[in-house]
C-alpha cells in the first residue's frame, strides 16, 4: 500500500508511528502474521478513505483495531461456508519472527478474548476503556479477562523458567 | 482493579519479547510512504495496490464505543454521613461531598448495606427486569485450541432485593447455542426478553440472538418469521418491544428496527432506517420508543436521538449542543413524560436533561468528570458511575477511585465517593437501581475483595 500525504492531512503520520504496534496487536490475536497484516492492510485502508472522521475519533487506533477485528471476525463468518476446507482457530507457527517462540507459544494459548485484550491493553497499551469499546464488552470484563490472562501467562513463563534453568 | 500494575514483569515480558516485530519485515511493500507525482486527493473510493491485487475499498464505517442509560425519576433531597465499614454485614451511612450547582442539599441520610458475594457470583452487568434485579454472569466466551467457543456461563443471577441472589443456569442449546452469555434482560408485558451472544450449535462463529422467557429458566429463541437477525439492542415495556437489529443488507453501522406485541413474534417495522451510526441503544419511555446513538456528521461523531410512537415513523429529536468530544449517550426511562439525559465528552463531560416539552437543560454536577450512566426500568435513582482505576487512561501511574453520582429526579446530583461509603479503595464492577435502593457490586483496591453494597434512602 502506498501511502502518502497526498491522502487527508496527519494521515501518514498516524500510519507510520501506529502501524508496527498495532500488528503486534493483532499478531497475538489472529496467531497468523500473515493474516495479521492483511487485516492491517484493510483496516488502514478503510481509515484512509475516511480519514476525515476517522482523525476525529477519540482514539483513531482504536478504530483501527476495531475495523481489523470485525474483519477478522467476518473472515471466519465466510469460512464458516466451508468447513471442510478451512480448519479454524489453528496457531500458525512463525519460526522466522524475531520474537522469543515461548512467549508467542504462551501468547496464543490463552483464551481469544484474552489475547484480544492483551493485545489491546499490554500491546497497544489503549486504556481499559477504549478497549471495552473496541471489544464491545464492559470495562470491568476487560479487567476480568486482563487479570486472568496475565496471572496465567506468569505462570506458565515462571514454569518455562524454571525448566529452562 | 490490579490491572496492569500488579504485573510489571509479565507486561514488560510481552512488550520488549514483540517490539523486534515490524510491518517492514513482513510485508515492506505495505511499509512505503513514498510520494507519488501528482498529490491530488482521491475522488472515488481509495484504491489499494496489495501484493498485486488491485482492490477497491469501500470499508462500512466502524466506530468505538458504549452506550450508556441513565434513569431519573421523583425528586427527593438526599445526603450522606461519614461512614467507616469494617468487613462483614454491616449497616453504614455515607456522608456528601462538597456541593455546588446541580448538587442536592444535605437533608436526607443513605444507608449502606453490606453482605458477602454468592460462591460463583461474577457479573459483568446487573440490569433490572419484572421488578427484579438480573446479575449477568460474565462473558467467558473463548477459542479453545480446536477453534470451538466455550466455558460461557448461560447462568442468571436474580434477586428481589440485592442481597440474596439464586443462580440460575440456562440451558443454551434450547435456543441453539452451545456456549452463550446475557448481554442484557427487558420485559415486555410478562415476558422477559434477552440478548445472548455465543457460539451456535453448528457454526463456528459467535452470534447474538433475541430469546424469550415466562420463568426466566428456559429460554426459547424469538421468533422473526425466517429472517436471519442479528439484534444489537432491545427495550420493552407493558404495551410491545422493540429490537434494533443490524440491517438485512449489511454494514456495521445501518440498523432495522423490530417490533413485538409479546416478545415471541416480531416484525420487521422500520429498514435501513437508522444508518451511520454507532453504539445504538433504545428505550421505551411512557409507552414512546426512543433511539440514541452516535451519528457521524461530516467530521465528528455527535449524539443523536429519534422517536416513535409506532416503531415505524421515526423522527429526530433536536438535542442541544453537546460538543464534539462526546462519549457517550444515554435514553433514560422511569420518570414521567418523556425524559432523556445524555453525558457529553472525555474531556469535558456534562449531563443534560430533557423536559416533557422537549427542552434541555445542562444538569452537570460540579465535579463531574464523566462515566457509566447506569439506569433501570425499576424506577430508581439515577446512577453515573466513575468505576475507578478501570476507567482511568493514566491508570498505570495512579488510582483513581471509584465515584457515585446519585440523583432522583435527574437535575440534583450528590456525589459519594465509594472509598467514604464502602471503607477502602476499590472500584465498581456493576450497579442498578431499584424502587428505592440501589446495588452496588464492588472490588477492593489492590485485594480484590468483592461485596456487594446495597444503598437505601435512611427513613
Amino acid at each position: 500500500m502506498n501511502v502518502t500525504d497526498d491522502g487527508p492531512p496527519g494521515f501518514e503520520a498516524f500510519y507510520v508511528a501506529t502501524r508496527d504496534d498495532c500488528l503486534r496487536a493483532l499478531l497475538v490475536t489472529v496467531r497468523d502474521i500473515d493474516e495479521a497484516a492483511d487485516l492491517l492492510a484493510e483496516a488502514y485502508a478503510r481509515a484512509f478513505s475516511r480519514w476525515a472522521m476517522v482523525a476525529h475519533h477519540p482514539a483513531p487506533v482504536a478504530w483501527v483495531m476495531r475495523t481489523a477485528l470485525n474483519l477478522h471476525r467476518d473472515r471466519w463468518r465466510k469460512l464458516k461456508l466451508l468447513p471442510r476446507l478451512v480448519h479454524p482457530a489453528q496457531p500458525v507457527a512463525a519460526p522466522e519472527l524475531p520474537v522469543d517462540p515461548a512467549l508467542l507459544d504462551t501468547l496464543w494459548s490463552l483464551p481469544k478474548r484474552q489475547r484480544q485484550v492483551i493485545g489491546l491493553r499490554v500491546v497497544l497499551d489503549l486504556d481499559t476503556q477504549s478497549t471495552a469499546e473496541v471489544l464491545g464488552i464492559s470495562a470491568g470484563t476487560v479487567t476480568t479477562h486482563l487479570h486472568r490472562a496475565l496471572a496465567s501467562l506468569r505462570n506458565e513463563l515462571a514454569t518455562e523458567e524454571r525448566i529452562n534453568k | 482493579m490490579n490491572d496492569l500494575e500488579d504485573y510489571p514483569d509479565v507486561v514488560a515480558r510481552i512488550r520488549n519479547g514483540l517490539r523486534d516485530v515490524s510491518l517492514e519485515q513482513v510485508r515492506p511493500e505495505q511499509t512505503r510512504t513514498d510520494a507519488p507525482e501528482t498529490r491530488s486527493k482521491p475522488a472515488g473510493p481509495l484504491e489499494v495496490d496489495r501484493l498485486g491485487e488491485r482492490k477497491s475499498i469501500r470499508g462500512p464505517m466502524v466506530a468505538v464505543g458504549a452506550a450508556v442509560a441513565v434513569l431519573v425519576s421523583g425528586a427527593v433531597s438526599i445526603a450522606f454521613l461519614s461512614s467507616r465499614p469494617d468487613h462483614g454485614s454491616e449497616t453504614v451511612a455515607t456522608a456528601p461531598t462538597d456541593g455546588g450547582t446541580n448538587t442536592m442539599a444535605p437533608e436526607v441520610l443513605i444507608e449502606w448495606t453490606r453482605t458477602d458475594l454468592p460462591e460463583g457470583f461474577e457479573v459483568h452487568k446487573i440490569t433490572v427486569a419484572g421488578g427484579q434485579f438480573f446479575g449477568l454472569a460474565v462473558d467467558e466466551l473463548s477459542h479453545d485450541a480446536e477453534g470451538v467457543e466455550s466455558d460461557a456461563h448461560t447462568r442468571l443471577w436474580l434477586s428481589d432485593d440485592g442481597a440474596d441472589w439464586e443462580a440460575i443456569d440456562v440451558d443454551a442449546t434450547r435456543f441453539g447455542m452451545r456456549a452463550a452469555y446475557f448481554q442484557e434482560i427487558d420485559t415486555i408485558g410478562d415476558t422477559l426478553i434477552g440478548l445472548v451472544k455465543g457460539q451456535p450449535l453448528t457454526e463456528q462463529e459467535l452470534d447474538v440472538r433475541l430469546v424469550v422467557s415466562e420463568d426466566a429458566h428456559t429460554w426459547a429463541p424469538a421468533d422473526f418469521g425466517g429472517a436471519t437477525v442479528i439484534p444489537v439492542a432491545i427495550a420493552g415495556g407493558d404495551a410491545g418491544g422493540i429490537a434494533l437489529a443490524l440491517a438485512q443488507g449489511g454494514g456495521y453501522d445501518t440498523y432495522d428496527v423490530w417490533h413485538s406485541a409479546d416478545g415471541t413474534t416480531w416484525r420487521l417495522t422500520a429498514s435501513e432506517t437508522f444508518s451511520g451510526v454507532s453504539g445504538p441503544v433504545v428505550e421505551i419511555i411512557e409507552g414512546r420508543l426512543y433511539v440514541g446513538a452516535r451519528e457521524w456528521v461530516s467530521s465528528d461523531q455527535t449524539p443523536s436521538l429519534w422517536t416513535s410512537t409506532n416503531a415505524s415513523d421515526w423522527t429526530r429529536i433536536r438535542l442541544p449542543s453537546l460538543g464534539a468530544d462526546w462519549a457517550g449517550w444515554a435514553v433514560p426511562s422511569g420518570s414521567p413524560g418523556g425524559l432523556a439525559v445524555s453525558t457529553g465528552g472525555r474531556s469535558a463531560p456534562e449531563v443534560w436533561l430533557m423536559s416533557n416539552d422537549g427542552t434541555w437543560a445542562d444538569v452537570t454536577p460540579v465535579g463531574y468528570s464523566g462515566g457509566t450512566v447506569i439506569g433501570s426500568s425499576g424506577g430508581g435513582p439515577a446512577l453515573v458511575i466513575e468505576p475507578g482505576r478501570s476507567d482511568a487512561p493514566e491508570d498505570l501511574s495512579r488510582f483513581v477511585p471509584a465515584t457515585i453520582w446519585w440523583s432522583l429526579d435527574g437535575t440534583g446530583w450528590l456525589r459519594l465517593s465509594a472509598s467514604d461509603a464502602f471503607g477502602s479503595e476499590g472500584t465498581i464492577e456493576a450497579a442498578a437501581s431499584l424502587g428505592d435502593r440501589i446495588v452496588v457490586i464492588y472490588y477492593t483496591h489492590p485485594e480484590r475483595v468483592g461485596s456487594i453494597w446495597i444503598g437505601r434512602i435512611a427513613e
